[in-house]
């Protein structure tokens, strides 16, 4: 057979034999390798640039971690600090109905302290203008709206207190709105605001809107489900919203259980807690649950 | 002797041919040990690659709890930190009430004297004034002087403006009186040279009548009050309104400013509350004006009214008046509840 082929079939043989040789393994042995090769390498370097894959980044990210265990543990003395400083002890017990007497006397705590707090500061030449109080609407009359009660806005969370205070001079106007912050201790957070001064000393006039802001330290009781229905507790609020003056009886009976539904067959609405119902409906209706009440009552 | 080789040359064809193939046939075997070689390289190469994928990933694992961790602290210290933002927040917001204030001290001039001062109830952001100055040089000097306060962009005053009329015109002008109103406003204040002992009836006030410029609708300006009643008592009179008044015995003009703040108020923090976000409906319910106290007291709010002085009205009495109807009209729930028994 050799005799048959020239020395041109021969190299030509030869030489397609070796290209195909060398296709082959390439194909099979190398190319797959080289495409993985490529594969890994560009996944490797997406997770190092893209995905903080890398020795320094992850380090730096235990650094932090050990930083944000730190700043908790800052946050968390400040607060209590600040807490201490600013938050009353809300005079939680064991159960709502315990609690019920001693939080629905904070109003009236509230109220007498903050004219006390003004009146101390006649002798530093600054007076409540005549006729300003500090009047506070009742809790809910349902003890377990207490359950609920994880902040407390002083006198509600829709209206500051406007006051007007009349000072000798200036700068006793100044020292007593820095008093806010140094001087009001233990009765929550105030902030004032819209703080407008008129008049010539000595007979200046200031007058601001005045929050006083509580975020009780401790937790309220749970609710206590043998307090008459929540249900029909609940109705009685928004029923009583839309029968305008006579939020207070929808107050008073849906707190009792008594009245399951509205008179007027309004629907109970979507509840929610007693209080908030209730003051929501005030707005519509004619007052919230407490002073809504009132109000009837007095009409 | 040579030798001669008499043999033809296709005799060693065949040895060529064999030993061309044994050329070809170890060219193929080097290249499959060079592609072979090439293989394991390539080989070693994604062995590498793989483990530094491996290592890679095991970085990123660590990277990932980390940031688990953090996300675990941070939402442990949300609540805490929310409520310490509050309470450092609203220590700020206080804090700014008097330092803004007394800033405005420091820069008033002696020549001036600041009847009301209050800052812009809804925006926070412009700090508006009336007062009282014994000419309108001193009013322009503290202007130019404001104008370089860096914590006020472009002061706006609002000062009385200065017409001529001739003396036929003001001659005309007198009888007027009742018609006519007097250009800055009330009327009251004391006008100018000339005014003292002007009509009994205080037909018109002096800058009325020599401007020219009386308006229909008047007449009150000079209603029942003795020519020259020029005295008026802080607050009663332009009643915040620009023009010639009188204070303390001194005659001088009456003026209100806006100065806008260059930087937010309180560093640009909102007005604090907790939770947040709640209770900014009530924003406003002041105003600032003396002017409209009596809405405020519509509200339910009446304390809150006018300052004693009843100082500002004019260009406070529009800001006043909308903060004191969202007092009144959008008083919460238990307000609501109280004003209506009280009210009826």
């Amino acid at each position: 057979m050799l005799n048959r082929l020239t020395m041109l079939h021969i190299n030509l043989a030869g030489l397609f034999t070796a290209l195909i040789i060398a296709g082959l393994l390439f194909l099979a042995l190398i190319k797959p390798k080289q495409e993985d090769l490529q594969k890994t390498r560009a996944d490797a370097q997406n997770i190092e640039t893209q995905q903080h894959g890398t020795e320094a980044e992850a380090s730096q990210h235990e650094r932090d971690v050990k930083r944000a265990q730190q700043q908790q543990v800052a946050v968390e003395a400040q607060w209590q600090q600040a807490s201490a400083e600013y938050m009353p002890r809300i005079p939680f017990q064991g159960t709502t109905l315990a609690s019920y007497p001693l939080i629905a006397d904070l109003p009236r705590q509230w109220g007498t302290w903050l004219a006390s707090w003004y009146d101390v500061q006649r002798n530093q030449g600054v007076s409540r203008a005549p006729g300003v109080t500090f009047a506070i609407p009742g809790f809910p009359a349902d003890p377990n709206y207490i359950a609920s009660l994880n902040h407390i806005t002083f006198p509600s969370e829709t209206q500051p207190w406007t006051v007007t205070v009349e000072a000798k001079s200036f700068d006793d106007l100044m020292a007593h709105l820095r008093r806010f912050n140094t001087e009001m201790k233990h009765h929550g957070m105030p902030v004032i605001n819209n703080v407008a001064l008129s008049g010539q000393s000595p007979n200046l006039v200031g007058s601001y809107q005045l929050a006083l802001y509580i975020i009780p330290p401790t937790k309220p009781p749970a609710e206590d489900i043998k307090i008459g229905s929540p249900g029909a507790g609940r109705a009685g609020g928004p029923g009583m919203g839309a029968m305008g003056m006579m939020g207070g009886y929808g107050a008073m009976t849906g707190r009792a259980g008594m009245m399951g539904g509205p008179p007027m067959g309004v629907s109970g609405g979507p509840g929610g807690r007693g209080g908030s119902a209730m003051s929501g409906g005030g707005m519509s209706g004619g007052g919230a649950a407490p002073r809504g009440g009132k109000a009837g009552a007095e009409e | 002797m040579q030798r001669i080789n008499l043999l033809p040359p296709y005799i060693y064809d065949k040895k060529k041919k064999a030993t061309v193939v044994g050329v070809w046939a170890a060219a193929c075997v080097l290249v499959i040990i060079a592609l072979a070689a090439y293989a394991g390289k390539v080989s070693s190469d994604l062995s590498q690659a793989q483990t530094e994928k491996q290592n890679a990933e095991a970085q990123k694992a660590r990277w990932d709890a980390a940031e688990g961790k953090i996300q675990d602290i941070q939402k442990a210290m949300a609540d805490t930190k929310a409520k310490l933002d509050f309470i450092q927040n609203a220590k700020k917001w206080n804090d700014a009430w008097p330092e803004l204030y007394s800033m405005m001290r420091d820069w008033t001039s002696p020549d001036i004297l600041l009847t009301s001062m209050a800052l812009d109830p809804q925006q926070h952001s412009t700090l508006n004034l009336t007062g009282f100055a014994a000419d309108e040089r001193r009013i322009i000097q503290w202007w130019m002087l404001l104008e370089n306060n860096p914590r006020f962009k472009q002061p706006i005053f609002n000062i009385p403006p200065r017409g001529y009329t001739p003396e036929n015109a003001q001659t005309a002008g007198g009888p007027t009186g009742f018609g006519g109103r007097a250009p800055y406003g009330a009327g009251m204040g004391g006008p100018p040279p000339g005014m003292m002992g002007g009509p009994p009836m205080g037909m018109m006030s002096g800058y009325a009548s020599m401007s020219g410029m009386g308006r229909p609708g008047g007449g009150f300006s000079g209603m029942g009050r003795p020519g020259g009643f020029g005295g008026v008592s802080p607050g009663t009179g332009s009643s915040g309104s620009v023009g010639p008044t009188e204070i303390e015995g001194r005659r001088g003009i009456a003026f209100t400013a806006s100065c806008p703040l260059a930087q937010p108020f309180a560093g640009g923090i909102t007005q604090p509350t907790w939770p947040a976000g709640a209770g900014r409906s009530a924003t406003g319910a002041m105003g600032y004006g003396g002017m409209m106290g009596g809405m405020g007291m519509m509200g339910r709010a009446g304390m809150m009214g006018g300052p004693p002085m009843g100082m500002p009205g004019g260009p406070g009495g529009g800001s006043a008046m909308s903060g004191g109807g969202m007092s009144g009209g959008g008083a919460a729930a238990p307000r609501g509840g109280k004003a209506g028994a009280s009210e009826e």
